[in-house]
């Protein structure tokens, strides 16, 4: 009972943000207000996605704020997905330079360890004429998912937005689904999990992955509690280069943070494929091909240590 | 007596410090953005940076005046965030506006202990925007109209501007085409093809004037039922493989073969209670049987 | 036909072996429970440390573990195939083999499964694959299937051994304790050889042998599955469910023959565990070889000849001596050659030779097993640039180690306990097939002494004439 409890307390807390992002994100699209209507109530202040201050009327921020309490009871599973949704993302393999700003946020704002990478950027050479690229990896979040087929206990799930997430609850750590992967995109706990400090199991979600259980998987997730709130997962922002586009499938767009496309003209201007389409998973991660690349592959040996140049020069070398 | 001379040089000593501490002020840079919507909201922010280095001064305390006459009247004030953004936000009718529209603004920060006092003032004209949807030889336009006043207060097209228009969707305003504003203060441009909305397909058009020397910021919109319908409902998951509902005909597979091996089991379970039954009335093993 | 005759004096030899310990038994006991207590130890570790302890990493998820799960599946199979099929064909010189086969089937059927739960990470949600159970998942089906296969197998064991408890709890020919004469009894269900009790004890033998022969397969296919069933080079083969089939039971065969040499010897059973009986095993064995050999032909023969990228990565790994060369050609051409050649040449087949045969290919198939899991594993599709070795190649630690010894360990023992507790051949149907070979050779005797008087006699009339 107390756990119950517990939980519903934290996302009370977590309600009144979440509410009002989502006010701010209808302000934004002045979704709620009619063209030649003028609130005169009460107004709150709210800074967009883009930027822009817009104020809306507490009203409608109320309003917001109980729909979202129903998405929230939605959060505490996190089997439901957002309505409507499909999320996608596009990998722009001409802009990478092995920045590692991708893992580095994903790790922080996931709380893990220097050396667990929910995302990897892999040097690939194709064949032995081919010129080296960098290659971002996220989970694909396929939509015939071979790690959701094998789940024995349905603990890691695909649902209607598109997301295959983990609820780590669940998880027997049979690493089944490791197996099954061709992507190898899951991490194992072997061994305790270090917890940031005062969170508990009380705040554990599957769109969160906080915090980590030992003997349990996990993988990039696409931070739906960002989604949720109408951000974008943390390493589409923190590339520097703009190499992530992120969006709503359903919506025909997709941004790096910086500019927004539409997917539909972005993948068939720059000839967009996934990743081993033959493997049949049919992968929610499109890439575009090292055209035009804005960096020497070379670029992306600049901050690393010896070893790891060695190690990728080594692949270079047997390839 | 000497610790006494030396105390009173070091408290003078220590208050020309101070004093040039005073004397060696930080600079700061001011600079206001308008910007407003049809929603009759003014929203004024303010950057405030380091002069020397441009680093953000956060927390610094900024006012911001409308001039009215050549009189500064106190509009409000807000304290600058991390990034050195303090914002504003009021209604329009606050703001002085001359007969052609113009509003000038003052803000003001007033120093602290680390930075200088500075001022910064700026103005713009205010206009009104139209945004409208025209089908012509069944090709979809959006048609924007921008007006101003002159002198006398007396409408007039506003010529030579660029107007960008986006679909605001769930992360970013996605740009679906620009226009350029005629001489008759009108521009047009063909609507996107196959650009998803709503349920119903409506789609939002918002129509932006962005950093306009004369006209600031300033944004519109107006929606439409050109997209296409997409549902937002919560999808249904069907029944496969990475569902957690099988395919019926594995279900019955499964059932058929489990079942089929477990009868077998209990059949033969049963047969052994017979046989324990049949054992009951004998005392030893029957070995002439098969005589 | 005097069954209880045989049965009483066949009692009596085994009587040494069911009474007090000897000297070599009592050493058995403490070295095994030693390994067993190690394994314990190890795996105390692994649950309160995580799986850190092991070699195991993101990229080889399964080690020794699963290869030691095949691999006891596997050899389950001896039960289910000599008792089954034999049973079924009606062929007589099974019956003093049988209890060993359904022996090794049982607690190798416990025993595997236990390795298939040391590789899971939260064993305090087992219960979830009940609660939460997916059909789609070859976990569920491999859970399904082997805890089936499990009972199926102990009530096979069990019918069997009906009638041997009956004569255990009667007889006074032997010396037994009595707390175990209660259990004798007990077990035995009021089996007094009645002519119904005769009738349905046959018909469970005969309806038992027909389902466990499918469920085997089942097992094992499902088992293989778990590799088929995704996406890997070497894994995701149509044949791996019949090579996995024939593999359990050529590798069963062998754990087989390798018991039944030693229990022919520490008890000596020679008289039971005759010469003819390793010489048709090992006929078995020939086929078995044979096919197997076919499969892995046929299996290495398509990824390398096609050579798709990732096959040919993972072909070139096992074919390099650099990697796996060695243990590969050990367990692909030691494991087939070796049993086709000793035993498929007249001149070198005897009881040892086969015995030796068996050794290697048992040998040779658990390297296969681990050939079959960590390469695979080890050969990710995108390349794996890690600057951490242990997630790039396998090793295993001592953890897994001490945990299958103690797996093999425990095997043994399980066998000296039960071999302690009911007679290691069945006395029954012993005596009935001793009583039929005697009936058999009197009537051959009877037949070539009245042939050879009527030859005597043509003679004398020819030489009368």
């Amino acid at each position: 009972m107390t756990e119950g409890t517990n939980r519903r307390d934290f996302f009370k807390k977590g309600l009144f943000a979440a509410g009002a992002a989502t006010a701010g994100a209808a302000a934004i699209g002045f979704a709620h207000q009619d063209e030649n209507e003028i609130s005169a109530g009460e107004k709150v202040k709210l800074l967009s996605q883009s930027g822009e201050i817009i104020e809306v009327d507490k009203a409608d921020l109320k309003m917001a704020a109980v729909n979202t309490a129903e998405a929230l009871e939605k959060i505490t599973t996190g089997r439901e997905g957002i309505p409507g949704r499909k999320f996608t993302m596009v990998i722009d393999l001409g802009k990478c330079r092995n920045a590692r700003k991708c893992i580095t946020s994903c790790q922080k704002m996931h709380h893990l360890p220097e050396d667990k990478e929910w995302l990897n950027v892999k040097l690939i050479k194709d064949n032995e004429k081919a010129a080296p690229y960098w290659f971002p990896k996220t989970c694909f979040h396929c939509d015939n998912p071979p790690c959701v087929k094998v789940c024995p206990v349905n603990a890691t799930f695909k649902r209607t937005d598109g997301l295959v997430l983990i609820d780590n609850d669940r998880c027997i750590g049979c690493k089944f689904c490791m197996a099954a992967c061709p992507y190898s995109a899951r991490v194992f706990n072997w061994d305790e999990p270090e917890v940031p400090e005062g969170m508990t199991h009380e705040h554990y979600s599957p769109e969160t992955s906080m915090p980590a259980k030992v003997g349990t998987v996990e993988k990039c997730d696409f931070c739906p509690d960002m989604l949720r709130e109408n951000k974008l997962p943390d390493c589409v922002t923190a590339c520097p280069n703009g190499v992530f586009y992120f969006g709503d499938e359903n919506e025909d767009a997709v941004t790096n943070g910086d500019e927004t496309v539409r997917l539909s003209a972005l993948l068939s201007d720059r000839a967009g494929y996934r990743f081993m389409e033959e493997l049949g998973t049919r992968p929610r991660v499109w890439y575009l091909p090292p055209h035009n690349r804005m960096f020497p592959y070379e670029r992306g040996f600049k901050d690393l240590p010896e070893e790891h140049v060695e190690m990728y020069n080594d692949y270079l070398n047997s390839h | 007596m000497k610790t006494r001379i030396l105390l009173i040089a070091f408290l003078v000593l220590s208050m020309c410090g101070i004093t040039f501490a005073q004397d060696e002020e930080k600079g700061v840079l001011l600079n206001v953005v308008y910007q407003r919507d049809h929603s009759a909201q003014v929203v004024l922010t303010a950057t405030i940076v380091d002069e020397e280095e441009e680093e953000p001064v956060s927390g610094a305390v900024i006012k911001f005046y409308t001039l009215a006459d050549s009189l500064e009247v106190l509009l409000g004030a807000a304290t600058a965030n991390e990034e050195g953004v303090a914002v504003l936000s009021i209604q329009e009718d606050k703001v002085s506006k001359a007969a052609d529209g113009l509003m000038e603004f003052a803000v003001r920060f007033e120093g602290n202990d680390t930075f200088g006092a500075n001022k910064e003032t700026a103005s713009w004209k205010d206009l009104e925007m139209e945004i409208n949807f025209v089908e012509e030889d069944e090709q979809r336009n959006i048609e924007v109209s921008l007006m101003s006043w002159d002198d006398e207060g007396n409408k007039i097209p506003v010529p030579e501007m660029d107007v960008y228009l986006f679909a605001p969707r769930m992360f970013s305003q996605l740009p679906i085409g620009e226009i350029w504003i005629e001489e008759d203060g009108k521009g047009r441009v063909a609507f996107p093809e196959a650009l998803p909305g709503d349920d119903s397909g409506n789609i939002q058009v918002l129509a932006k004037i962005t950093d306009s020397d004369e006209y600031g910021n300033y944004a519109s919109f107006k929606s439409i039922d050109w997209g296409i319908a997409v549902s937002h409902e919560a999808g249904e998951i069907p029944r496969s493989l990475w569902s957690p509902s099988a395919p019926i005909w594995m279900q019955v597979t499964f059932i058929i073969l489990m079942s089929g091996v477990w009868y077998h089991f209990f059949l033969v379970i049963y047969k052994l209670w017979r046989i324990k039954d049949y054992g009951k009335n004998e005392e030893k093993i029957i070995w002439d049987i098969d005589k | 036909m005097n069954i209880k005759d045989t049965s009483t004096s066949l009692l009596k030899e085994f009587a040494p072996q069911m009474g007090p310990w000897s000297w070599k038994g009592k050493t058995a006991v403490v070295i095994l429970s030693a390994i067993l207590l190690w394994g314990l130890y190890a795996l105390y570790i692994q649950v309160f440390k995580g799986h850190g302890v092991t070699g195991m990493r993101d990229n080889v998820v399964w080690g020794l573990y699963i290869a030691n799960f095949v691999f006891f599946i596997g050899i389950s199979y001896a039960g289910a195939i000599i008792s089954g099929i034999l049973h079924l064909l009606r062929v007589n010189w099974r019956k003093p083999i049988l209890r060993i086969a359904e022996l090794i089937t049982v607690i190798a059927t416990i025993i595997g499964p236990i390795y298939i739960l040391l590789c899971v990470g939260r064993l305090d949600r087992l219960h979830h694959l009940f609660m939460y159970g997916r059909i789609q998942s070859p976990i569920t089906w491999d859970v399904l299937a082997i805890s089936t296969y499990l009972v199926g197998s102990i009530i096979f064991l069990y019918l069997a051994l009906i009638r041997d408890f009956a004569i255990l709890s009667e007889t006074n020919e032997i010396h037994i304790p009595n707390w175990r004469r209660k259990i004798y009894k007990l077990l035995s269900i009021n089996f007094r050889n009645t002519p119904e009790q005769v009738k349905r004890l046959k018909l469970t033998l005969d309806v038992l042998s027909a389902i466990i022969i499918p469920t085997a397969i089942i097992v094992h296919s499902v088992l293989s599955w778990i590799f088929g069933m995704t996406l890997r080079p070497g894994w995701h083969s149509t044949i791996f469910g019949p090579y996995f089939v024939l593999a359990a039971i050529f590798s069963g065969t062998g754990v087989m023959i390798i018991v039944m040499y030693v229990f022919r010897n520490i008890y000596n059973l020679k008289r039971y565990l005759t010469d003819q009986h390793f010489r048709y095993m090992g006929y078995m064995l020939i086929v078995l070889a044979a096919g197997y050999g076919y499969f892995t032909f046929s299996e290495y023969l398509t990824d390398w000849y096609t050579s798709e990228k990732w096959d040919a990565e993972l072909i070139d790994k096992l074919f390099s001596f650099e990697h796996y060369g060695w243990w590969f050609y050990f367990a692909n051409f030691g494991g087939i050659l070796v049993p086709l050649i000793l035993i498929g040449i007249p001149k070198f087949r005897s009881v040892k030779t086969i015995v030796f045969s068996s050794v290697v290919l048992v040998a040779a198939l658990w390297i296969k097993r681990y050939l079959i899991v960590v390469p695979t594993l080890e050969n990710t599709l995108l390349p794996m640039q890690d600057l951490r070795p242990e997630y790039i190649s396998y090793s295993a630690t001592w953890v897994e180690w001490a945990l299958t010894a103690a797996g093999v360990a425990a095997f043994i023992l399980f066998f000296i306990l039960m071999s302690r507790f009911v007679p290691i051949v069945p006395v029954w149907e012993t005596s009935e097939y001793l009583e039929e070979i005697k009936l058999k050779t009197s009537d051959e005797k009877v037949l070539s002494e009245k042939r050879a008087r009527e030859v005597k006699q043509e003679s004398i009339s020819v030489s009368t004439s």
